[in-house]
């Protein structure tokens, strides 16, 4: 370079060493190609397979081969060597009934949420995708979804249509529009009760102070004193910044006073009311509040997420932790940690005898599918779900298929080096790779139906009955987790106490004007919610709370639920 | 980026020059066969720049509209300054905006004085394994996610955690430092000066290691101690970085930092920590309002660029520093 100009010469020299150190970085030191580990044994000769496995049969053959993007699951893990979209799984759709799923994109949780708004702005959905609301009511209103009754109903099996209640079901009632003669949407369904919590305690704690099991909120309050008094715990009960949320909830309380904040419900007048405005919470915050000021709740509740609430019970600080049926793991986990036992605790009786559990909605999510989208591909995602679930409901019985004995996780084709091994013993011992779950749960990780988690474990509990040496060795793995059978009972629990649970009556999907305001009540009800519990508000601040939600537009978002509530009961 | 000279130009002698510049200016087409490979160099940049940088400038037009993605901008229906208004309207405008800025004018204030500090500290340490050991280690969270550490703090900051028992062993009560909402904008700056004030020292100590040794060597001939060669030495050396540091973190006077309040934000809180960007990221994108989310956005651009526009203006006026 010379006189502050570049020559030619210089120029050239600066682009090759540029491009030399490009080159370097793109073709330097990767990271390691995984190998792939070499296949399990097959079957030794010590170790006999005793039982069949199989598939149901593909109920079609797409020639030539449907394609269809869809997101993926991130979280699955794979056996090395494999990948999304090259798996026995992925293979399995593709090879026998011509469907091949490509990958829109891979995401779960708020990173999902955030992709999929960034495809929507763009106008870049895929060909499937699972939706909630408001989204999902949001884009019916702008034409971006596909009307797929006549398709769904020529396609869906029998068996498909009984085990989603279709079309009767409330789950169904937001894929619905103009009386019932579109439908936009294919009802997900939620497995029953899988977001209703239980309540478990410290079966050793009772035993050694020597009182009875809580059944009343009465007979809680004193236990949780008990506790705490005796210096088994630090606190009481475990809870986190969500007061109604999956875990560490405090609806069982609110449900004893025969209150549940956050749904409509209809008082007998034939009008919706939001129930978190109803006067007979200030009893319930109240009593929380005492809770929380005589050290029954980590003081620092409101700054923990679920995870770091159950903490607190593995720390041995509370005697009284709330999880779904699902998080039974947890409870068998935190008991080893601890030492101690818990079992379930009944829902407690209020001051009038009375009791009550949160309804978890069935309207949650739906599959859509994108406006322009070939009927065939609709028809093709239809013809697999009908296998999904035949695979779901007769795999064990008829198809020798034993996924679905298992939890809601691993329903895959169950091939031995793939998703288990045998272990020293000629037992079946659980791989790693959760690959099946990735590919049945295209498009969202919770593709089931209402009935689902009863078919499973109906399985199990058939098998509990029958003499361990008439079973397989599969059956009996399927037995074998001592926690599996907990969580049955847990199951089974909640549907005992089903007949208390308080239903949330509105079942529309919200309106533009509802979308608008929500988002600033919902937020308000949090912060005085808690701050009354933690004493940061006193008491009458519920009545300023009231009167905020009306100035806020909550009569408007009244009045949009009501005109729902009034064509949908005179329908 | 350039540096004017530190002697003050005259206002006549600078209108003689930038006339004899003009005077003698090459054409273009001169320029161009003289530095053609310098622009050539520059192009792939300018394309970077226009694809990503001026390109989706466009979609600013989305705060004007009840915007629809599947009827485009264009034909999503025209609503003026309504979102704007919206905001502005809204229950929480006020305190998202009060937040924003006090958090952020927090922020800058701690940070530059414990970076500033911490320098003048580490300058005057002479036992050099110390002082590497001090500011890698004070360094270090400046590499560390706010996820990372807010899983850390929580535990360290709640009521059973360490800090509090020191506090409690003292005699005082616990303090709910995330929970309280007249405390938790004190802790996000409090914990935003900690991560970054290593990585803030930084310049400082390179301003510092720019002062002739032969200013502090004849300060200690005239009898100056340490405290007097830090006052008349040190820190008049520094002053334009000071100044210019000063004046460039305006720009950031409405960034009160995303990630960090994301992760520690709760309910209770919301009154005092919610701030411009967690807002734009609720509405924008997890409730899918496109327009109000992007009007917040530029709201909050506008008044950046305002910030930084005024903060280079200050930096030129102030500590002889230009960019353009």
């Amino acid at each position: 370079m010379t006189n502050g100009s570049l020559s030619r010469r210089d120029f050239l020299r600066a682009t090759a060493i540029a491009t030399g150190a490009l080159a370097a970085a793109a073709c330097g030191p990767t990271a390691p190609v995984q190998e792939a580990a070499p296949e399990a044994a097959a079957t030794g000769p010590e170790c006999e397979q005793d039982w069949v496995s199989g598939w149901p049969p593909a109920p079609i053959k797409y020639d030539p081969v449907v394609e269809i993007s869809v997101p993926f699951n991130a979280w699955p893990t794979f056996k090395p060597g494999h990948e999304p979209t090259d798996n026995p799984y992925y293979n399995w759709y593709l090879e026998e009934m011509g469907i091949k799923f490509n990958i829109h994109w891979m995401a779960d949780g708020e990173l999902r949420t955030q992709k999929l708004q960034a495809d929507i702005a763009a106008g870049t959905m895929p060909d499937m995708i699972n939706l909630q609301d408001p989204l999902f009511n949001q884009l019916i209103d702008e034409g971006a979804l596909k009307e797929i009754k006549d398709i769904w109903e020529a396609t869906a099996s029998p068996l498909s249509l009984d085990v989603h209640r279709y079309p009767e079901g409330k789950n169904w009632i937001h894929c619905f529009r103009n009386n019932r003669q579109e439908l936009y949407g294919l009802d997900l369904g939620i497995t029953d009760k899988v977001f209703c919590t239980i309540s478990w305690i410290r079966n050793d704690w009772l035993e050694q102070l020597d009182i009875p099991m809580p059944d009343s909120i009465e007979g809680w309050d004193e236990t949780l004193h008990a506790f705490n008094e005796g210096g088994l715990c630090d606190y009481g009960i475990t809870a986190q910044k969500a007061l109604f949320s999956w875990a560490h909830d405090f609806t069982k309380v609110f449900g004893a006073y025969r209150v549940m904040p956050g749904l409509w419900r209809d008082y007998g007048d034939g009008k919706l009311v939001y129930d978190s405005l109803t006067e007979t919470n200030k009893e319930v915050l109240a009593l929380l509040n005492s809770w929380y000021n005589d050290g029954l709740m980590d003081p620092d509740f409101h700054t923990l997420d679920w995870a770091s609430g159950l903490n607190t019970a593995a720390d041995g600080k509370a005697g009284i932790v709330t999880m779904p049926m699902w998080g039974t793991s947890r409870i068998v986990e935190i008991e080893k940690i601890v030492g101690g036992e818990f079992t379930t605790m009944p829902l407690p009786k209020g001051p009038t005898g009375e009791m009550g559990r949160r309804w978890t909605s069935p309207v949650f999510h739906a599959w859509v599918f994108r406006h322009d989208l070939e009927d065939i591909k609709v028809e093709a995602l239809i013809q697999q779900l009908n296998h999904q679930r035949e695979l779901h409901v007769n795999g064990p019985e008829k198809h020798g298929a034993y996924g679905p004995l298992d939890d809601m996780g691993n329903d895959g084709l169950f091939l031995e080096g793939y998703d288990w091994e045998w272990d020293e013993n000629c037992e079946i011992s659980l791989l790693e790779w959760q690959t099946g779950t990735s590919f049945r749960d295209v498009g969202f990780h919770h593709a089931t139906y209402p009935g689902y988690q009863r078919h499973a474990d109906l399985n199990r509990q058939r098998l509990r009955k029958m003499d361990p040496a008439e079973l397989t060795k599969v059956e009996r793995f399927f037995i074998r987790d001592p926690g599996l059978a907990r969580q049955e009972t847990a199951y089974e629990q909640l549907f005992e106490e089903a007949e208390y649970e308080i239903e949330n009556e509105y079942l529309g999907v919200n309106t533009p004007r509802m979308n608008e305001l929500l988002p600033d009540l919902q937020k308000l009800e949090e912060e005085v919610y808690l701050s009354i519990v933690l004493g940061l508000k006193p008491l009458d601040a519920f009545d300023e709370y009231v009167s905020r939600w009306q100035e806020l537009g909550g009569d408007e978002v009244a009045e949009d639920v009501n005109a729902w509530y009034e064509s949908h009961t005179s329908s | 980026m350039a540096v004017r000279s530190s002697v003050p130009e005259t206002a006549p002698a600078a209108a003689a020059l930038s006339e004899a510049y003009e005077e003698r200016k090459p054409p273009f087409r001169t320029v161009w066969r003289q530095h053609w490979m310098i622009y050539a160099m520059l192009a792939p940049a300018a394309v970077l720049l226009i694809l990503f940088h001026l390109y989706p400038l466009w979609g600013l037009s989305i705060a004007f509209v009840k915007y629809s993605a599947f009827k485009g901008v264009m034909g999503s229906p025209f609503v003026g300054l309504d979102n704007f208004r919206r905001f502005f309207e809204g229950p929480d405008a006020f305190n998202i905006i009060r937040n924003t800025l006090g958090i952020a004018l927090g922020k800058i204030i701690l940070g530059q004085a414990a970076g500033l500090a911490f320098a003048l500290t580490i300058n005057e340490i002479r036992h050099t394994l110390f002082k590497r050991v001090a500011q890698t280690t004070t360094t270090l969270p400046h590499f560390l996610s706010w996820v990372l550490i807010g899983g850390v703090m929580v535990e360290i900051l709640n009521r059973s955690g360490i800090v509090n028992r020191g506090i409690e062993a003292l005699g005082y009560t616990s303090i709910s430092f995330l929970g309280d909402p007249g405390i938790f904008p004190y802790t996000m700056i409090l914990l935003e000066t900690w991560k970054e004030f290593g990585w803030g020292a930084v310049i400082y100590l390179a301003a510092l290691a720019g002062i002739n040794p032969e200013t502090y060597e004849a300060a200690a001939v005239d009898g100056a101690g340490r405290w007097a060669r830090l006052r008349h030495v040190s820190i008049p050396g520094i002053t334009p970085i000071i100044a210019l540091l000063a004046c460039l973190s305006l720009g950031y006077v409405l960034n009160a930092g995303f990630e960090q309040i994301l992760v520690f934000i709760n309910p209770i809180v919301f009154s005092t920590g919610d701030i411009l960007d967690t807002y734009v990221y609720r509405v924008g994108l997890l409730t899918g309002e496109f327009s109000l989310g992007t009007a917040v956005g530029m709201f909050r651009s506008v008044v950046g660029f305002v910030l930084v526009w005024l903060s280079y203006w200050l930096a030129d006026r102030y500590a002889n520093y230009r960019i353009f």
